[in-house]
Parts: C-alpha cells; structure tokens; sequence
C-alpha cells in the first residue's frame, strides 16, 4: 500500500514581537531626540553652580546663546583665539561682530536675554569682554549657563 | 463539464520593506539622540540707564574681589581660603549683609570684580553663593580701568 505524505505545515518565523519591540525602540529615540533648543556646542564644560535654577519651558524663549571656550579650543570653524573668541551658531566672531549680532536681535526679540555658555576653564578676560558688548548693544539681562550638579557635568 | 476553480495566491503585504525602513530610522535616530543634560541658570543684570525722572534707590553694595588664584576678598578680608566651591563663609557673610540691608529698606547690591585670568568657575562659585545667601542685585566691574564699570 502506498502512503501519501502528509505535507508538514511551513516552519515560519513570527515576526510580530520582534516589530512591535523595534517600534518601541523606534518610538523612544525619536521622543529622546529633542531637537536642541540651545546653540549647544559640545566642546564646553559648564560650571558647577548648585544653587543654580533649571529654567521654565516659557523661561528659555527671548534667549540669544553666546559659547565662550578657553583659547585654543579647536572648532568646526578653527582655533578659539584672542581676537575671535565668541562662538554663535559654530561662527568664530569678535567683539564688534557680537555687539553688532546682539544688537540686531534685541531689536527684534522683545525682552531679549544673553544666554551665555561658558566653559569653566575659560578666562573672565574674555567674558567681560562679551559683557561688555552686551551692555554696548543695550542688553542688560544676562545668564550664565551652569549645571546643577558634578554628574550631569562630569561627561560630555 | 464542471471546472475545479484554482485557489487564489494569499494576498500578504510584503512585510520586509516595511521593516527595512523601521530599522534605518531606528538606527537613524539611535546614532543621532545625544541625551541632552539639563542646563541650570545662574543670571545678574548690568545696571541700566535711568531716566532723569525717575527716582533712584541709593543701593546698599560690596564689591567682591576674585584674584587670579582664585581667592575671594570682601571688604580687604579673604573668604574661604580652602577654596570650597560652596563658600560657606562667603554664603554667611553675605546673608547678614541682606539682611541688614533689608532692615535699612534698602536694595543689597553686590559687585563682582574678578581679575582677567580668573577661571569661570571660580566666578560662578561666588554667583552661586550670592544665590544661596538670596542676594538679587549681582552686577559684575567690567570696565577699563580709565572708564566707568558697566
């Protein structure tokens, strides 16, 4: 007598949890890309400042970012140096570039405010010469840009 | 003549482009997430112009001397020579000298004047215990020496 083989049923994979966890994953990077609202420039180290205040959502509106690194600093846009040492948006720019900079924005941001990151090894020479374009340009509310604890400063 | 219908092909969405493009974004959005760590504010303001009419509040103010080494001076005297960063002494000094302002209904000011080739986080330190002693008016001495500060 002659037996027909039974066809045995398709060995298949089930792909339904391997998607829905890739989609998990999918979901939470996209969430954690927020999109940076500060001209943040990785090569700064900020401050440690305890006391300092995390900011309101509404707070960080109004804000211009100048990025103040220690001399010799290499960027997208060269070496930090004495006569160019401000960084707005990875542009290198000097004293009469930043007033002139802070000056058109205050005209059109009302309330406008100087968010100013500088590095913690940066010299106060350079500093005071950013505030002192600041006060050139009629800007008088300025902030500096800490972090709250050595953790969150520690890396990066 | 009766004819055997043929069974249709299943009709199945073509799954893997799908998973394809999920994978890429995925990978996409892996490499460029960077876990941004929340920034803290530490602000002061630069003394403005006043208009002729208005009425000026003659402030209660110290200036704060940071040398290059990092050492703190008030009033000719060195404050935490240890070099805390949370400058305990400072922090005291200063809140008694708020709150004596504030008892002579007047605004307490400080005047930060670092020298040139203090480090920030020196200058920060002495910001930040100027918050923790809830001092509001912090400026900073940026002028030349030939020149008003600012």
């Amino acid at each position: 007598m002659k037996l027909r083989k039974v066809e045995e049923p398709a060995c298949e994979m089930d792909m339904t949890p391997m998607i829905d966890c890739t989609f998990q994953l999918l979901i939470f990077f996209m969430v954690a890309a927020s999109m940076s609202k500060v001209d943040q420039t990785p090569e700064i180290q900020l401050p440690i400042a305890p006391k300092a205040a995390k900011p309101e959502e509404e707070d960080l509106r109004g804000r211009g970012t100048i990025n103040i690194a220690p001399l010799g600093t290499p960027t997208a846009g060269g070496p930090v140096t004495e006569d160019r040492p401000f960084m707005i948006s990875g542009q290198l720019c000097d004293e009469a570039g930043l007033t002139k900079l802070i000056a058109a924005r205050a005209e059109e941001v009302p309330d406008f405010r100087v968010y100013m990151r500088v590095d913690k090894n940066a010299e106060f020479r350079t500093v005071k010469r950013a505030i002192r374009a600041c006060a050139n340009a009629g800007v008088f509310n300025i902030i500096f840009g800490t972090f709250q604890s050595k953790s969150a400063g520690e890396e990066g | 003549m009766k004819l055997r219908r043929t069974p249709d092909p299943k009709a199945e969405v073509a799954m893997t482009p799908l998973i394809d493009c999920v994978f890429l974004l995925l990978v996409f959005f892996m490499v460029s997430t960077t876990f941004n760590k929340a920034e803290a504010d530490i602000s002061f303001a630069l003394p403005g112009t006043a208009e002729q009419s208005d009425s000026v509040e003659i402030p209660d103010e110290q200036i704060i001397q940071i040398t290059e080494a990092g050492a703190v001076f008030l009033n000719d005297m060195e404050y935490d020579p240890s070099g805390d960063p949370e400058m305990p002494e400072l922090v005291k000094t200063l809140e008694r000298f708020r709150q004596t302002a504030e008892a002579n209904k007047v605004p307490a000011m400080i005047t930060i004047a670092p020298e040139d080739n203090v480090r920030q986080q020196r200058v920060v330190d002495v910001l930040n215990a100027c918050t923790a002693a809830k001092v509001a008016n912090v400026t900073f001495a940026v002028g030349d020496s030939d020149e008003e500060d600012y």
